[in-house]
């Protein structure tokens, strides 16, 4: 999927990083799939948010391989098998401190504005 | 996860896809929910997931441990490559093991020479202070001056002396020669050395008629005591005199010169004494310099004391010789083997530069070969990084192989050079490989490697193998002259016969020998003894023997010639032996012109001396001296030249004075004069049974004594230890250079004519003969060969001049060897070139042009 295709007005690009809180968030929630990682996150957002589906994998294992995500095949409520993600312990730690400094950035970035206007 | 990701990839990657699918086929079901045909719902699914393989690669590369996975993948890959291209492996594994082995091994030995830390504390703020005089080879002070400086210098903060190394005897037990290094009660505080036991001199036991005290090396502390801490406090005897032990140097404690040093004692001058000492025994200075001050501060600030101490001096010629000279303590203590370290680190600098070059052509020329694979494999997908890294790990697994042998190498070349060492070098015998080193040179090559197989390219390859043969040339040349050297210095004659010829050295102690009668009646004494033994052909008895240089020495130009000065000032010094009548005889040293000495010659008043032929020719050119007075005394014969240089450097003029039976004669004015006895013997015995024979004879004169005999020969053959060993050092890097830059020429040549096999056949196919292709590959080779041979020739002449030191009077513009080394290379380069030549010979145009 190219850029151009997603580069409409209303759909916000993701902020490097971000993709990794917005999966640690939504993973918060409850055990869940990939494939349902990516409808949680654009029906929370609105549509606003739309995710490249090819990058949240690599995304996936790479938080798995820190440690931070946990994964385990399970059956879904339609009978199929899926790899459900949930977090582990350290990986909650990590949500706590990526949503503490995202929400420090996003205040000083807003007050910055504030000031400029 | 982990488990999975190592071990059973299969299964991981099955999980992968099946997780993939997973998420594609729920998109394709959303879609179709909301009304799309089943098509329409792939293609859109698909599209919006984007590339599905570029996902799997990105996911397998957050699998943990990928990067081992791909190592592994890499290094495998990398031994594939290397065994295919076995010609290049070998030559460059070979080139790696000779370059980290040799420079591994070489600056293992002359690293301790030239850069370890000295021992003391704060050893760069040492400095030795003194004037040079033509007589001595190092710097010096007379016991007045330095209490003057001592007195009135304020530059720096500690100012101590010592006297140098000496012959000892430890008369306790079994007597033994030691070597006894005296020193003033502050030098070790002012070394920054703290005794690792006991404590040093305090300066109320460094005075005369004090009760002597002594430290102990640990080395000897450890071997004659036990290592036991209650040796301090023991009283032992040194020289026949009682000495309290008060205390243990450090393991690493090295005299300034590294002369070798068993213990420590007092020189026992108080200022009165060093007062009176206006001329005689000469003193070392050391200063420590305040923090940041440089050395040329220190020497300004010892021109003006010098010059302020002259102020009152009639100015004459005293005053143009002294100039104060102020030189690290590095400086002074590697002396005469910091030439020979040089050299060598320049060789070994060499050989590590040919063994890069040769490992950075054969990367480039295999890069320029494989530049079709690698566009393939970029085509294909590989990642750049991938590619780089796979280079890097191709160099890396070449690097360890090379490594591996190398320190096996190194191994085995640092213990030939230890044990083909002559003494004097310093430390040698301590030398272990240095890891440092290693790795260092590891990473020049490696680095070379990987810089050139990284792509660079242009004119550098013939370039540098023109600059490895012009370096080959260099050392070839330095080798050839140091062996042309060696030979001429062999045959040089000795002067003297060596065989059935023993000698006995002792050195008298003071206290035992206190006066010059006592010390003479005993030298007397033991040259009549040893003559009414009857076994011995010829008996002599002299203060030193040839080739050892003997303790005297003045400069030429101050003697007077029949009571006038010389019309042209001699340039050079002259040493002196005073012998009794029996040396020319007991040595088989022909008297060339006049007589020998006679026992008359040795009643009081009379001044005769005998001079060398060097010695005459120098004064009188092609007169006849006998007959002539130099300074006060007549010359009454000639003898033949003998070696005296010890073999460390070029021969001097010589004379002989008669050893006189008046102990008040001017020839034994000096301090500790009549000190060291030689006796010389000729003897038609067997050597054992005649060494016996004067070890009792000594021993009943007294039993205390310890006595060194010798076989003339013995001491006669050690004269050519050194340059052997110069020689031979820089025969084994030249060869090792040879042999890297034939390996260079004979690798870059194979992979051109490989890579050419096409151009090759084509030209064949189209009538050259194989005969003309064989001489193009071999006139290549010897183009590179002529450039070498200049740019050598160059390099060569900077060389040879640096090496003037070790050829022992030799000029360095040595015909014969230069023309050998130059031969030796052109033959090199033309075997190296050879087989190549052979095989674009053999070239089947058929096959060539099949060839890919």
């Amino acid at each position: 999927m190219s850029r151009h295709t997603n580069a409409k007005t209303e759909e916000a690009e993701l902020l490097q990083g971000t993709l990794d809180l917005l999966i640690l968030k939504v993973v918060a929630l409850g055990p869940i799939h990939g494939y349902g990682m990516v409808q949680r996150i654009q029906q929370i957002s609105n549509e606003a948010l739309q995710i490249r589906q090819g990058s949240l994998y690599p995304a996936l294992y790479r938080l798995e391989s820190h440690g931070w995500l946990k994964a385990e095949w399970k059956t879904t409520e339609g009978g199929r098998e899926a790899k459900f993600y949930s977090l582990t312990r350290v990986g909650h730690q990590r949500l706590k401190a990526e949503t503490e400094s995202w929400n420090r950035l996003c205040s000083a970035i807003s007050l910055v504005l504030q000031a400029a206007e | 996860m982990l488990w999975d990701a190592l071990f059973r990839r299969s299964r991981w990657e099955r999980s992968l896809a099946a997780e993939l699918r997973f998420h594609l086929e729920q998109q394709v079901r959303d879609y179709e929910a909301r009304g799309m045909s089943r098509e329409e719902a792939q293609r859109k699914a698909y599209r919006e997931f984007g590339g599905m393989d570029l996902a799997k690669e990105e996911c397998r590369d957050q699998r943990p441990l990928v990067w081992l996975e791909q190592a592994l993948q890499d290094i495998r890959y990398a031994g594939r490559l290397l065994a295919r291209n076995r010609t290049f492996s070998a030559v460059a594994i070979l080139s790696l093991a000779l370059g980290i082995g040799a420079t591994t091994s070489v600056f293992s030995v002359v690293d301790r020479i030239l850069f370890r830390g000295l021992p003391y504390g704060e050893a760069d703020r040492l400095v030795s202070i003194g004037v040079g005089a033509p007589m001595l080879p190092y710097d010096f002070m007379f016991g007045a001056s330095y209490l003057e400086f001592r007195r009135h210098q304020t530059v720096f903060p500690a100012v101590t002396s010592w006297s140098g190394v000496n012959d000892c005897d430890l008369t306790s037990g079994e007597p033994t020669r030691l070597l006894c290094a005296s020193v003033e009660s502050s030098f070790l505080s002012t070394l920054g050395v703290v005794p690792a036991l006991g404590r040093s001199f305090t300066a109320e036991e460094d005075a005369p008629n004090q009760p002597r005290t002594v430290l102990l090396s640990y080395g000897i502390w450890q071997s004659r005591f036990g290592g036991h801490a209650d040796t301090l406090g023991r009283t032992i005897s040194v020289d026949g005199e009682p000495s309290r032990v008060v205390g243990v140097l450090p393991p690493d404690f090295e005299t300034p010169t590294l002369a070798h040093a068993d213990l420590v004692v007092p020189q026992r001058l108080d200022d009165a004494t060093l007062q009176r000492a206006v001329t005689g025994r000469p003193l070392r200075a050391i200063a420590r310099l305040r923090p940041g001050m440089s050395i040329a501060a220190a020497q300004a600030a010892a021109d003006s004391m010098v010059a302020r101490a002259l102020a009152g001096m009639p100015a004459g010629a005293l005053a143009r010789e002294v100039k104060p000279h102020v030189g690290t303590l590095r400086d002074l203590r590697v002396g005469d083997a910091k030439a020979v370290a040089w050299i060598l680190f320049g060789a070994v600098l060499a050989v590590l530069l040919l063994a890069c070059a040769n490992v950075a052509n054969l990367q480039m020329a295999r890069t320029e070969a494989r530049r079709r694979e690698l566009a393939m494999r970029a085509a294909l997908g590989a990642g750049r990084m991938r590619l780089i890294r796979q280079a890097v790990t191709e160099s890396l697994v070449l690097a360890a192989l090379g490594g591996l042998c190398g320190l096996a190498l190194a191994g085995v070349l640092l213990k030939v050079l230890v044990n083909a060492a002559p003494a004097g070098i310093p430390q040698l015998s301590q030398a272990t490989l240095d890891a440092r080193v290693l790795a260092f040179t590891l990473v020049c090559s490696v680095a070379s490697g990987l810089i050139f197989g990284l792509g660079v390219r242009g004119r550098f390859r013939q370039a540098s193998i023109v600059i490895q043969l012009a370096f080959s040339l260099a050392l070839l040349s330095a080798a050839g002259l140091l062996l042309r050297a060696l030979w001429r210095y062999q045959h040089i004659p000795l002067g003297m016969e060596t065989q059935q010829v023993l000698t006995a050295s002792l050195s008298l102690s003071p206290q035992r020998y206190p006066s010059a009668e006592r010390r003479l009646a005993f030298s007397e004494a033991l040259e009549e003894r040893l003559r009414s033994e009857g076994m011995f052909a010829a008996v002599a008895i002299g203060d030193s023997r040839p080739p050892d240089v003997p303790l005297r020495s003045k400069p030429l130009a101050v003697q007077q010639i029949d009571g006038r000065p010389q019309d042209s000032p001699a340039q050079g010094t002259m040493v002196w032996r005073a012998v009794t009548p029996g040396y020319f005889r007991a040595l088989g040293v022909p008297i060339l012109k006049g007589r020998g000495f006679t026992e008359q010659d040795r009643d009081r008043g009379r001044n005769v001396i005998i001079v060398s032929q060097s010695l005459a020719r120098r004064l009188f050119h092609d007169g006849d001296p006998v007959g002539h007075f130099i300074g006060g005394a007549q010359i009454v014969g000639t003898a033949a030249d003998v070696r005296n240089s010890g073999g460390t450097a070029r021969d001097d003029p010589e004379y002989y004075v008669p050893r006189n039976h008046a102990a008040d004669a001017p020839i034994y004015s000096a301090a500790d004069e009549l000190r060291r006895v030689v006796a010389i013997v000729r003897t038609p015995l067997g050597p054992e049974y005649a060494a016996r024979a004067i070890r009792s004879t000594v021993a009943r004169m007294d039993a205390s004594l310890p006595v060194e005999v010798e076989a003339l020969s013995e001491s006669a053959g050690r004269l050519s230890v050194r340059p052997r060993f110069n020689a031979l050092l820089l025969g084994v890097f030249a060869g090792l250079g040879l042999l890297l830059s034939a390996l260079g020429t004979y690798g870059v040549l194979g992979i051109l004519v490989a890579q050419r096999t096409r151009e090759i056949g084509i030209r064949i196919a189209l009538g050259a003969t194989p005969h003309a292709m064989a001489v193009m590959v071999l006139g290549n080779a010897m183009r590179w060969v002529a450039a070498g041979l200049v740019l050598g020739g160059a390099l060569s002449l900077a060389l040879a001049r640096a090496l003037t030191s070790m050829l022992y009077g030799m000029t360095a513009y040595d015909p014969a060897a230069w023309t050998l080394a130059a031969a030796v290379l052109a033959a090199t380069g033309f075997a190296a070139a050879w087989r190549p030549a052979r095989r674009a010979a053999r070239v089947d145009p058929v096959e060539a042009l099949r060839h890919d």
